[in-house]
């Protein structure tokens, strides 16, 4: 698990961006897996085994958390145009069967008792998990994390890295933006730090947090870092 | 929830039924017309809903239905092909238009791409006007062919001469038209087509390819405009580009969001309800408009999500009044 | 000849400033899709008719008359109509939509569907080497150029101009700092709809009048939006006189449809290359 941080402005989501085909790069190539991702669609990056979240809230409103996750199955599909819109038996068969990975992922995110719930009418904390369950749902091989925990609780905190570190040892590689300084010391165990653009200091946790460029960057020139 | 599903399919079976049998007890040439024209409508509307299933509003249907419309009576009349192979055809060039117009549009977001839907069907209309060698340019094209019998030995002889056979011929169009629609929004095409309404980013980020998607939607919608449109020419048996003016795509809009663009039902219910009033208001002669603004205006301020949501609006406001009684306790 | 078809063009050019500028204010300050605007047009043209041609004044007082009357019907409307649709565009095109059939439909009542006509304000041409230039035409530039003069100065240095700014900016904003969103937009609706009329009556003495002619004063409208960018001022101006000397000298060259074919084609390619416009921001 990699940690990405850095001062507001930064470019970290900037980094998401890119990688996922939100944002063109001028220069340079995107590489995951010895595929060349550069230049792909959003949807071509998912599909690839590159999933994002989103640092501010995005869910799908009107669906319940289960017609959520449901959807969010679509890389999974077996069944093409045809056999959905005829209602084919495989068709229902996949239903069911996206019907019953839902229910394992809203399990291990711990969303169970909101199965039925419209997502707009969740609490803030729930609807960010329900945001990292989607993406879950997508099989992701690579998951970009931006900004999980804002805007957390403490509980809600203590929720979230315990499911995030489920996610990562279940197989599954993070890459994470996160602010909470406490959150992604914990979980990373590498940070690559962001300032203006560039790259100023990669290492381990113990390591970055020693580093005077990275204090600098945080906390400006100031000679006191009590 | 199987008993349930049960009385529906049986409502819906014989509300079919009656609808086939109406002709039989319902006689008049105007009436006939109204019904067509209610059925048309509901078509238009139907489609129209689909492609707001993926997030966009389109005001292009009237646009389509002149495509069909004109490519149908030219194979007819030129071409003299048979209605039953011309009109998929011009089905199938507005959605070949709708695709192809489509991969640049589905760039645009909310009040852009309505806009240019908009243009489009503008576009069209002058098209058709300037290229007077094709489409006879204002004056149109007129004598278009009846559909060719349908005949089932002893059974039935549909051959057109009478208002009842057109009146059949939409309504097996609107049954299959909305059977192919209901099929679609409630499959995983449906669902996703929701998904990208509801957060085209996220859906993005899912693996699905929302413009694709979005083209798809754009394209089914705009081929059951062509469809329409092509019942439309040889039932008028005479079209020109006044026939399609961008102000008959505004109205569709209106049957679809005066009716409910939530529900499947919804512009069904607008349809019918928009058409028939301004018949009925006819007597009012040049004042006609006056109702039917009337009726937009009550449903935008009092039932803002149609006339579909009329049901669940009546719920809460019992709820609500029998909350408020049982608090005075 | 040529300077007859650019004069025509320059005509009509401040014709649709005048309609589009209208237009932005409404939609960027008031907030709505305004798809009744073209019917503000027209009934601010047959407004002129009736004080011109029943009631006998001459024009500018009864274009003075339009545009107060129409601006304040529009400040009406606003209040009742469109208000409550700030945020939901699906609605704010429903009761539009019943604003223009009740506003054509009232004016069908009144003067019935057929063509009506305003005499000319000013007979006569000028003649400047050797082109015959319509005084009537020259005038209508005159007075638009005068009211768009008017209206910048009034954006420019009024607090009221520049609290418009802000909320076309951003409303939101706007209210925290302390401006009074609703009578921003009534003003902002009362100089968009005065526009409107302006245009509606300066129409009238080169073009015949209809209840329907508001369908095209929208389109051209939106047309020039788009070509200058939405919330762009000085991009009304260049869009319209663009389009303007487009249908100008392409009409003489071709037809009117040949030329609203050419401005629908470059304004869809504006749209999809450059949504932003030729000198809009974002």
């Amino acid at each position: 698990m990699v940690g990405l941080i850095g001062p507001n402005g930064a470019g970290k989501t900037t980094v998401f961006n890119l990688i996922t085909g939100f944002l063109r790069p001028t220069r340079g190539k995107i590489v995951f897996n010895d595929r060349d991702l550069t230049n792909k669609k959003p949807h071509s990056v998912a599909a690839a085994g590159v999933v994002r979240t989103f640092q501010a809230t995005n869910i799908f409103s009107n669906f319940t958390v289960l017609e959520s996750i449901v959807a969010a199955c679509y890389l999974k599909k077996t069944v093409g145009f045809w056999g959905a819109f005829l209602h084919t038996p495989s068709s229902r068969k996949e239903k069911r069967r996206f019907e019953e990975r839902a229910t394992e992922i809203m399990h291990f995110a711990g969303l169970d008792s909101m199965r039925d719930r419209r997502a707009r009418n969740l609490a803030y904390g729930h609807k960010r998990i329900l945001g990292m369950a989607l993406s879950l749902a997508a099989d992701p091989k690579l998951l970009l994390l931006d900004e999980p925990l804002s805007g957390m609780n403490a509980g809600e905190v203590d929720d979230a890295i315990v499911l995030i570190r489920k996610i990562y040892e279940r197989g599954t590689a993070i890459l994470l933006i996160e602010h909470n300084m406490r959150a992604a010391m914990s979980l990373c165990q590498k940070i690559v730090v962001l300032q203006m653009g560039k790259k100023i200091a990669v290492g381990s946790p113990d390591e970055v947090r020693a580093d005077q460029r990275v204090i600098r960057a945080y906390l400006g020139t100031g000679k006191h870092v009590a | 929830m199987n008993r349930k599903r049960l009385t529906k399919g049986l409502g819906l079976a014989a509300l079919i039924i009656a609808l086939c049998a109406l002709p039989s007890f319902v006689t008049g040439v105007y009436l006939a017309h109204v019904l067509i024209t209610i059925g048309i409508n509901i078509v238009l509307a139907a489609s129209l809903r689909f492609i707001a299933t993926s997030g966009q509003l389109s005001l292009a249907h009237a646009g389509m239905m002149s495509v069909g419309a004109y490519t149908s009576a030219l194979l007819a009349v030129k071409a003299g092909l048979s209605f039953w192979l011309a009109m998929p055809l011009g089905g199938l060039s507005a959605m070949v238009l709708a695709i192809l117009v489509g991969i640049p549009f589905v760039r645009l977001r909310g009040i852009y791409f309505t806009m240019v839907t908009l243009f489009l069907s503008e576009f069209i209309r002058l098209i058709v006007q300037e290229w007077k060698r094709l489409t006879g340019g204002a004056s149109g094209i007129l004598d278009i062919p009846r559909p060719g019998a349908f005949v089932i030995p002893g059974l039935l002889n549909i051959d057109f001469s009478i208002k009842a056979h057109y009146y059949y011929l939409i309504l097996f169009l609107a049954l299959v038209s909305l059977l192919i629609l209901y099929a679609l929004e409630h499959s995983r095409i449906g669902t996703t087509l929701f998904s990208v309404q509801q957060s085209d980013s996220l859906a993005e980020s899912l693996g699905v390819d929302t413009a694709g998607y979005r083209i798809l939607a754009f394209g089914i919608g705009c081929f059951f405009a062509g469809i329409v449109g092509a019942f439309y020419g040889h039932y008028y048996t005479g079209i020109n580009p006044d026939s399609f003016g961008y102000l008959g795509g505004i109205y569709v809009l209106m049957y679809m969001v005066v009716g409910g663009i939530r529900r499947f039902p919804g512009p069904i219910i607008g349809a019918v309800i928009l058409t028939v009033v301004p018949e009925l208001s006819s007597g009012l002669q040049e004042y006609e408009p006056f109702v039917f603004a009337a009726i937009l205006l009550i449903i935008i301020f009092f039932l803002r999500e149609g006339v579909v949501s009329l049901p669940e609006r009546i719920r809460k406001v019992r709820k609500e009044a029998s909350l408020r009684s049982e608090s005075k306790v | 000849m040529w300077a007859q078809n650019i004069l025509n063009g320059l005509t009509s050019g401040w014709l649709y400033i005048l309609v589009a500028m209208g237009l932005t204010l409404v939609l960027s300050i008031v907030g709505i899709v305004q798809l009744a605007h073209g019917e503000v047009y027209m009934v601010g043209a047959y407004v002129v008719y009736f004080f011109c041609v029943v009631a006998g004044l001459n024009f500018f007082p009864a274009l003075l008359i339009s545009i107060v009357s129409v601006a304040l019907l529009g400040v009406l409307l606003e209040r009742f109509f469109l208000r409550p649709f700030r945020r939901d565009m699906e609605g704010a095109i429903i009761t539009t939509t019943a604003l223009i059939l009740i506003l054509q439909t009232g004016i069908v009542a009144v003067a019935g569907p057929g063509y009506k006509d305003i005499p000319s304000a000013a007979e006569g041409v000028l003649i400047i080497f050797g082109a015959r230039l319509s005084w009537e035409r020259l005038l209508t530039i005159i007075v638009g150029v005068v009211l768009v003069i008017a209206l910048l100065l009034f954006i420019g240095k009024t607090k009221v101009g520049q609290a418009m700014v802000a909320v076309s900016e951003d409303r939101d904003a706007a209210a925290l700092v302390g401006i009074n969103v609703n009578k921003v937009s009534s003003v902002a609706m009362f100089l968009g709809c005065g526009l409107a009329a302006a245009a509606g009556g300066l129409t009238g003495p080169i073009f015949n009048l209809t209840p329907y002619m508001g369908g095209f004063a929208l389109m051209k409208g939106i047309e020039v939006i788009i070509l200058g960018g939405l919330g762009s001022i000085p991009g009304a101006i260049i869009g319209g006189l663009i389009l303007g000397l487009l249908d100008g000298l392409i009409t003489p060259l071709a037809s009117v449809q040949m030329a609203n074919i050419i401005g629908l084609v470059v304004i869809v390619l504006i749209l999809l290359l450059r949504p932003q416009g030729l000198m809009g921001h974002e």
